[in-house]
């Protein structure tokens, strides 16, 4: 309390000031016409720019919900692409809501890790059974080819990267029609092999290869990269070309789980 | 001592009603004749006793600005411009301060100190009211220079005034 007085004794004077001062610009503010338009004017904008920048931030914060939204809702359009869709007409007259059937499903999903360096390489997803994802289902992201799914538990599934020694990729070249398939050397992360190109094919550097449909793990004409380079060696019967990826795998983050909805029909007729 | 406390009260009456009845229609152009805009009650302030202690002054000083702002019609720009010169007279008291010091008995006028103090004492003083006036009656140092020139004249004229009175009068206490 002493203190307190002490204080006051000191600075008493000052604040004084500050008070009586107050009450002065108080009563400037609101009983002057003039400054109070001035204050009000100078205090929106003051706020404005606060509320500008507040809401920026708010806006980055809510970045990441907004991105998983977009995600979500890319995946439900990506299921209506029309060449995706079976077709189920065989005659003139069939009906048009009945003539197509859809048969792929998308399952947005995280990719929580990733590697590039090691020779065979894995992916783990932040999705598992739980949210449909299975044993053999392709994965792509907006750029193109991810892997194939080989395990998966509840919540979390493992992916054999596209850089996989052991990879087998139906790959085709658009537009042309011949296929192949895509396999990686272990060299670099944004080349890889397509083989069994026949001779015959009229192809060139700069040609865009995509998947063929024949694997049923991906859709037909999911991009893969773009034709690099084309060695007509001595010999076999088949170019050797380096395809250059153009999905880096080295940053991706977000991908989608390709669900074939007619998966069991197709095993069941190949089966028999 | 009731006798500067007499004296006080009527310094204050005076120029009070000498600043709102006569100095105030002339700063708003008397029968539109000219613009004169002086101010002479800060001359109560700076007349104020040396040893009356700083809260006290300045709550004079707020009482009297409050009682101009009454007639000019700007609820609290006068106070606050005469608040910020009280608060500031016992710096620039010290920063003038004669070599001798001052006696705190006496009251800081042209007899006491002498005409080159009691300039440059008023002188200060009245240049920060003024400019502390002006900036806050436009509010805005968008308008730096209109601030910077009519506290410039005003300044002019204020000092005359002020100097006239006392020379006229020139008051012991």
């Amino acid at each position: 309390m002493g203190n307190l007085l002490q204080l006051l004794l000191r600075y008493g004077g000052f604040l004084l000031f500050l008070l009586l001062e107050g009450i002065c610009f108080y009563m400037i503010v609101r009983y002057n016409k003039k400054q109070n338009l001035i204050f009000t004017s100078t205090s929106n904008i003051f706020v404005g720019s606060i509320l500008d920048q507040y809401d920026d931030v708010a806006k980055f914060i809510r970045l990441s919900e907004d991105v998983d939204l977009l995600r979500k809702e890319n995946a439900r359009l990506k299921s209506f692409i029309k060449k995706d869709l079976y077709n189920n007409s065989y005659r003139l007259d069939t009906f048009l809501s009945d003539s197509v059937r859809m048969r792929y499903e998308y399952i947005p999903v995280k990719i929580i890790s990733n590697s590039i360096a090691k020779k065979d390489n894995h992916i783990t997803l932040d999705k598992g059974t739980d949210h449909e994802v299975q044993k053999h289902m392709g994965v792509i992201s907006d750029n193109g080819v991810v892997g194939v799914v080989k395990n998966s538990s509840c919540c979390f599934s493992s992916v054999m990267s596209i850089l996989h020694r052991q990879t087998r990729i139906s790959a085709s070249i658009r537009s042309k029609g011949y296929f192949g398939s895509l396999v990686w050397n272990g060299e670099e992360s944004r080349i890889m092999q397509l083989n069994e190109i026949p001779r015959h094919a009229e192809i060139i550097v700069g040609d865009t290869v995509e998947t063929s449909g024949n694997s049923h793990l991906f859709p037909k004409g999911v991009k893969i990269g773009i034709i690099k380079e084309i060695n007509r060696q001595e010999g076999p019967n088949s170019y050797e070309i380096q395809v250059e990826l153009s999905n880096d795998i080295a940053n991706l983050q977000y991908g989608y789980v390709i669900k074939d909805l007619m998966k069991k029909q197709l095993e069941e007729a190949i089966d028999e | 001592m009731s006798n500067i406390v007499f004296v006080n009260i009527l310094r204050f009456l005076a120029l009070y009603f000498l600043q709102v009845l006569i100095l105030r229609p002339a700063s708003i152009g008397w029968e539109g004749f000219f613009y004169v805009n002086v101010h002479i009650y800060p001359l109560f302030i700076l007349l104020l006793p040396l040893r009356m202690s700083k809260p006290v002054i300045m709550i004079l000083a707020f009482i009297m600005g409050l009682l101009i702002d009454m007639f000019y019609d700007s609820p609290g720009i006068h106070a606050s411009a005469l608040l910020f010169m009280a608060y500031a007279r016992s710096y620039v008291l010290s920063y003038v301060e004669p070599r001798e010091g001052y006696n705190v008995n006496y009251s800081p006028t042209k007899k006491r100190f002498g005409l080159n103090w009691f300039f440059q004492y008023a002188s200060i003083l009245i240049a920060l009211q003024l400019f502390f006036y002006h900036s806050v009656e436009e509010f805005t140092f968008v308008y730096i220079i209109d601030i910077l020139l009519k506290t410039f004249y005003s300044y002019l004229l204020t000092i005359i005034v002020i100097m006239m009175v006392m020379f006229l009068f020139n008051p012991t206490d």
